[in-house]
């Protein structure tokens, strides 16, 4: 049983039903305070990384420039979140370092979703014997503890962007593959499936407006949940130094660098850690908001 | 099933390790060392080989229990493990167990109390706990409590005190699941018909909670208790680094890194096979807590 | 009830779990005295009925007033590669051997060299031949009495190993003239040769020790030195014990464990708590809190080693265009790189040679820091729109910082500079073995402090590529420099031919020499007589407590 299981259910021919469906949705996740106040973070964080950044700060004079004369210094009007221990804005460092997880965050969840629907689909599809090998094989994966997985691979291909992106999508790749999956067989077995094949319907009709339509939902959540744990991962992998290079802005290798100033400016850790909290946070509570609205058995 | 999984990560990992960088003749022999030596080591210890023949090489001396010994020191990888397998073991399941002991009763009192201030205020806390990376806070916790405070140690193992942060940090770690799942699940299995029908027996709220919801909840809880055991080595590996406890993470990242490829590959081997056998455990668990699987397995006797 | 006979089923399942591991947990910390299973604790063998007792003395418990403490905990942050000498080339492992082992001549702390094992010697009159005068009665570890046969044995070990090469490489062979006598003979006169023979390389093992176990014997090691092993907890202790039929009075130390802390942060605190005596190194960012705690004690040398930029001078970019290797020398601001990469407190280090070590140019100077004049000298060189670097660089603590900060520096003239960290291995081959780079940040440390030893194998035509000559750089000028620097026997020409060495190299932009790191210790303010040294070397044998 795995704690991130969502079910599905189809809802045979959706065409005119996927409109209502979905305002049902949204009706129920604005219910849950959480999930609302998880979306409102997830905006606000969304507004001062992407655009923020851009406004209030200057990539290259705040969060790059060396400036000697003015490391390590706690928070003050000029430096809101103090500097680091080249003089950087830590402020600055942070925003960018937002966008740095969001985007690396993003990449790696559409890798492991290309890679897993294609897994979980040949394996739903063709079933067999096919299905069993391709499973066996993902489970072999999720029972690897995802960190050495990463921490192997990152090692095996070198540090950088690319390779930290392959890694970490690579951990999610089979939890995708399972709901893909799922969905596949789930439609596969209903009768107006056989009947639309028996009229002549093609299997990419029936992928586009009926297994697609219902895969959509538990995908989303896995990719939410999945972004939190990414976005963890990427700072410890960045901790122990196999993420990103140090001049690039990113929360896990801020602080690795900020380790051995700790005790004498802890600014430096508590903002970047911070930062991690709340971004995880959103994703969470996102994630988990909409596979409440989603569930089924909830409806009452 | 569990042999299958178990060959299957030892492939990936030596494949992976076959692919990286760094030469292990050359770490052996140093910066000073000759191109000439380094060739020589490197047919000694049969490294020119197609790395599928050196998996099934090495496949074939594990099962006869030679782990063969470490790039790195030259001794018995065997050796090694075994010294450090315990404290990771150790750390895991004490973090495991501590979040059990505070994670499951706070999240039945949430399910039961739902929607109440204790339920919003636990659900909180939970939620922040998920969010927090491991190793920020095992810092935070080794500042605070080891040098402001001095109250414990900042050296992992040299007496039962220098536990107590490292399994503090895994333990709220893996508690915000805790709590979650217990609560869910006792949701879910608090409005199944059984339980309207034992309320509408007459039977006290508190012998409900107790002695049918719980057990039922039990389950997908101890489901939950296997699962965690293994994250809870994965994350036991970073606060190993934090807290300089010698035991299977620390031993992990540093064999990867300096491609160490016995130790990396014997210590991957001892995790899964770890992991699996509480697995094991659970399923085992679970036929005996459970009167359906049970008679499932009896009937199958006669 | 079910529910109570699930309940008791978990709990017994707990406790039975708890004591398992509490047993199994509690063990690695215990010695086991003999007949190990080769598992966790080795100890050593012969320790003639002495009682083994457990070294898990943490600091708390030995405080009892009016007791002098005879223990010392170090904190170590690697474990030595080895124990056995000849295997040992980085200074972690020298500084952790040196207790164990003698050799003929000892270096003080102070950098004199005087007898060890050898109580006199003498030289031929070209100076190729040295005849030792072996001292008598010294005993190993072991209890064997020290023989010349010994001497010759640990000699023909290290001339053969590939790890001592750099110790060794003037040492053709070492025989035996009588029971007293032993003569060394070198393949040429080597100026600093007396510094090789008080190396821990050549330091003179048991040869029945050593021939029992030649495996082994790197972790069951017998010298003669002021300690002797005890054990090796894998990944986490090391433990020494005073020796007493020491040749010299035995130390006052009695016990010796080097504690393995990975965290430098954890060190400092459990130094502060009490937890271990003293760091082996500590890290810049702690200098100040440390020389303002009361209870610690805080010393600094300058290392004998240095950080520098190194160009690949036989192909690629920088080998076709000096100019381009002249504008990197001035873009880079020394000042900002030791403020950045050493909290200020290293030392800038103009030329090749720390100023440590015999032969280093006294008020030489680098190349000047000058911004504008390194742009004009890359538009002379035809690269006014900027060119695309790549600094390799090891991943570890001081490199990626002083790569980072001249990657920085050079963005600043114009120069499109990346920084890449490589893991330690895979720089070693690449870069080091393979000279496979253009431009990258690397170190050289002089294992003894003289110039030969981090001049002639890394600059000399005779030694390109490889692992030696790895900058590639190939001037038979510089190689006539080099080679006075090593065969003279008179100090003063040695020392201006370095001189002139270094300042060719300045003039070729060869490499940019940048810093040299201060080697700084902490340890109680009670522990006496440790000082800091510029090999990290902790010669535990001079520490007491008051």
């Amino acid at each position: 049983m795995n704690n991130q299981s969502i079910t599905i259910e189809a809802t045979g021919p959706v065409m005119t039903k996927r409109q209502s469906l979905f305002m049902l949705i949204v009706k129920r996740y604005m219910k849950n305070k959480l999930a609302v106040f998880g979306l409102i973070l997830f905006m606000i964080l969304v507004v001062i990384f992407v655009l923020g950044a851009g406004l209030f700060v200057d990539y290259e004079a705040d969060a790059i420039r060396h400036n000697m004369e003015y490391r390590n210094k706690p928070p003050t009007s000029a430096h809101i979140f103090g500097t680091d221990q080249y003089g950087r804005d830590v402020f600055a460092r942070v925003l960018y370092g937002g966008r740095v997880s969001l985007f690396v965050g993003i990449v790696t969840i559409l890798l492991s979703l290309a890679g897993g629907s294609l897994i979980g689909a040949t394996a739903g599809y063709f079933g067999g014997k096919t299905d069993n090998i391709l499973m066996r094989i993902m489970d072999v994966f999720l029972a690897i503890p995802s960190i050495l997985l990463a921490i192997s691979i990152v090692a095996a291909l070198g540090n950088g962007m690319l390779n930290l992106m392959i890694a970490l999508s690579v951990s999610s790749v089979p939890r995708f593959a399972r709901i893909v999956r799922s969905c596949i067989l789930t439609v596969k077995g209903q009768d107006f499936v056989e009947a639309a094949r028996a009229y002549g319907c093609r299997d990419r009709k029936i992928i586009t407006y009926h297994i697609l339509p219902n895969a959509i939902g538990p995908i989303i959540v896995q990719a939410t949940l999945s972004m939190s744990t990414t976005i963890l991962m990427i700072s410890s992998l960045s901790f122990v130094g196999l993420g990103l290079p140090s001049s690039i802005p990113e929360w896990g290798s801020m602080l690795a660098s900020a380790k051995e100033y700790m005790r004498y400016s802890p600014h430096l850790i508590i903002f970047p850690g911070i930062a991690i909290v709340l971004a995880v946070m959103a994703f969470n509570l996102i994630g988990d908001g909409l596979r409440d609205a989603l569930d089924p058995k909830l409806r009452n | 099933m569990m042999i299958p999984v178990i060959l299957g990560i030892s492939l990936i990992i030596f494949t992976i390790l076959a692919l990286t960088p760094g030469d292990p003749a050359q770490m052996i022999l140093g910066e000073n060392a000759s191109l000439k030596d380094i060739e020589i080591l490197r047919e000694e210890m049969g490294l020119n080989e197609h790395f599928l023949i050196r998996y099934v090489k090495y496949i074939g001396n594990v099962l006869r229990f030679n782990f063969g010994n470490s790039y790195r020191t030259g001794l018995p990888v065997i050796s090694e493990i075994l010294t450090r397998f315990p404290n990771t073991l150790a750390l895991a399941f004490f973090g495991i167990g501590l979040s059990v002991v505070i994670g499951v009763p706070i999240g039945i009192a949430s399910a039961v109390k739902q929607y109440s201030i204790f339920d919003t205020v636990s659900l909180g806390v939970a939620l922040i706990m998920t969010s927090i990376p491991a190793f920020w806070l095992g810092l935070m916790l080794l500042l605070v409590f080891s040098l402001n405070l001095g109250w414990f140690p900042a050296i992992g193992i040299t007496n039962w005190k220098g536990f107590i942060l490292p399994i503090v940090t895994l333990a709220i770690g893996s508690m915000a699941v805790m709590i979650r799942m217990t609560r869910s699940t006792m949701l879910e299995v608090i409005r199944e018909d059984y339980i309207r029908t034992a309320r509408a027996k007459g039977t006290s709220e508190g012998r409900i909670i107790r002695y049918h919801a719980l057990r039922n909840a039990l389950l997908p809880i101890i489901t939950i208790i296997g699962i965690n055991f293994g994250l809870q080595m994965g994350g036991a590996m970073i606060c190993e680094t934090v807290f300089s406890i010698p035991g299977m993470g620390s031993l992990m990242i540093t064999s990867v890194r300096q491609k160490d490829i016995p130790m990396v590959m014997a210590s991957v081997l001892f995790v899964a096979i770890a992991i699996s056998l509480i697995n094991l455990l659970i399923d085992i668990l679970y036929a005996t807590i459970d009167p359906r699987i049970k008679s499932q397995y009896e009937k199958a006797k006669r | 009830m079910k529910t109570r006979k699930v309940v008791t089923f978990l709990l017994a399942v707990v406790l039975v779990f708890a004591l398992i591991l509490s047993a199994t947990a509690c063990s690695p910390k215990e010695e086991k005295p003999e007949g190990t299973k080769g598992a966790d604790v080795t100890t050593a063998e012969g320790t003639k009925g002495a009682d083994v007792t457990t070294a898990e003395s943490t600091g708390k418990e030995d405080d009892q007033p009016g007791n002098v403490k005879d223990s010392v905990i170090l904190a170590i942050t690697g474990e030595p590669t080895s124990l056995d000498s000849m295997k040992a080339n980085d200074l972690n492992t020298f500084s952790i051997q040196c207790n164990l082992y003698d050799s003929l001549l000892r270096q003080e702390q102070d950098g004199s060299l005087v007898p060890g094992l050898a109580e006199s010697w003498e030289y031929s009159e070209d100076k190729t031949e040295i005849t030792f005068k072996l001292r008598e009665g010294v005993k190993f570890h072991n209890g064997d009495t020290m023989t010349a046969e010994d001497v010759v044995f640990s000699y023909d070990r290290a001339l053969a190993s590939p790890n001592t090469a750099r110790i060794t490489a003037s040492m053709k062979k070492m025989e035996k003239v009588d029971d007293q006598h032993v003569k060394l003979t070198l393949n040429y006169a080597y100026g600093p040769i007396e510094s090789c023979l008080a190396s821990v390389n050549t330091s003179i093992v048991s040869k029945a020790a050593a021939e029992a176990d030649p495996e082994g014997f790197a972790r069951h090691p017998v010298g003669t030195g002021p300690y002797m092993f005890d054990s090796w907890a894998s990944g986490s202790k090391i433990v020494f014990k005073a020796f007493e039929d020491y040749f010299r009075e035995p130390a006052k130390i009695k016990t010796l464990t080097y504690q393995l802390v990975s965290d430098p942060a954890a060190a400092l605190i459990a130094l502060e708590t009490g937890d271990v005596d003293m760091l082996v190194s500590t890290m810049a960012a702690d200098r100040d809190n440390i020389m303002a705690n009361k209870d610690l004690y805080y010393d600094e040398i300058s290392s004998s080693s240095f950080y520098f930029v190194a160009f690949n001078n036989s192909k690629g970019l920088f080998a076709e265009n000096p100019k381009l290797r002249q504008a990197v020398a001035h873009a880079i601001d020394i000042k900002s790189v030791v403020i950045g990469a050493t909290e200020g407190v290293g030392v800038e280090c103009p030329s090749p040679i720390p100023a440590t070590c015999f032969g280093t140019p006294k008020g030489f100077e680098g190349a000047t820091y000058d911004p504008e004049l390194a742009k004009q000298l890359m538009a002379e060189a035809g690269f006014s729109d900027g060119v695309k670097l790549n600094i390799r660089t090891m991943e570890s603590g001081v490199y990626s910082k002083v790569a980072e900060i001249v990657a920085e520096q050079l963005r600043q003239v114009g120069f499109d500079a990346q920084v890449e960290l490589m893991e330690r291995t895979a720089f070693l081959k690449d870069v080091y073995t393979n000279s496979d780079y253009e431009i990258c940040v690397n170190s050289y440390t002089a294992l003894n402090p003289d110039a030969d030893f981090i001049m002639y194998m890394r600059y000399h035509s005779d030694y390109l590529g490889g692992g030696n000559n790895f900058v590639m750089v190939n001037n038979p000028t510089l190689d006539g420099y080099l080679e006075t620097g090593r065969f003279s026997a008179d100090d003063a020409e040695r020392i201006e031919a370095y001189r002139q060495a270094s300042e060719l190299m300045k003039e070729e932009a060869v490499m940019v020499p940048i810093l040299s790191p201060m080697n700084g210790i902490a340890c109680r303010a009670d522990l006496k007589g440790v000082k800091a040294s510029t090999s990290q070397k902790q010669y535990v044998y001079d520490y007491y407590w008051e």
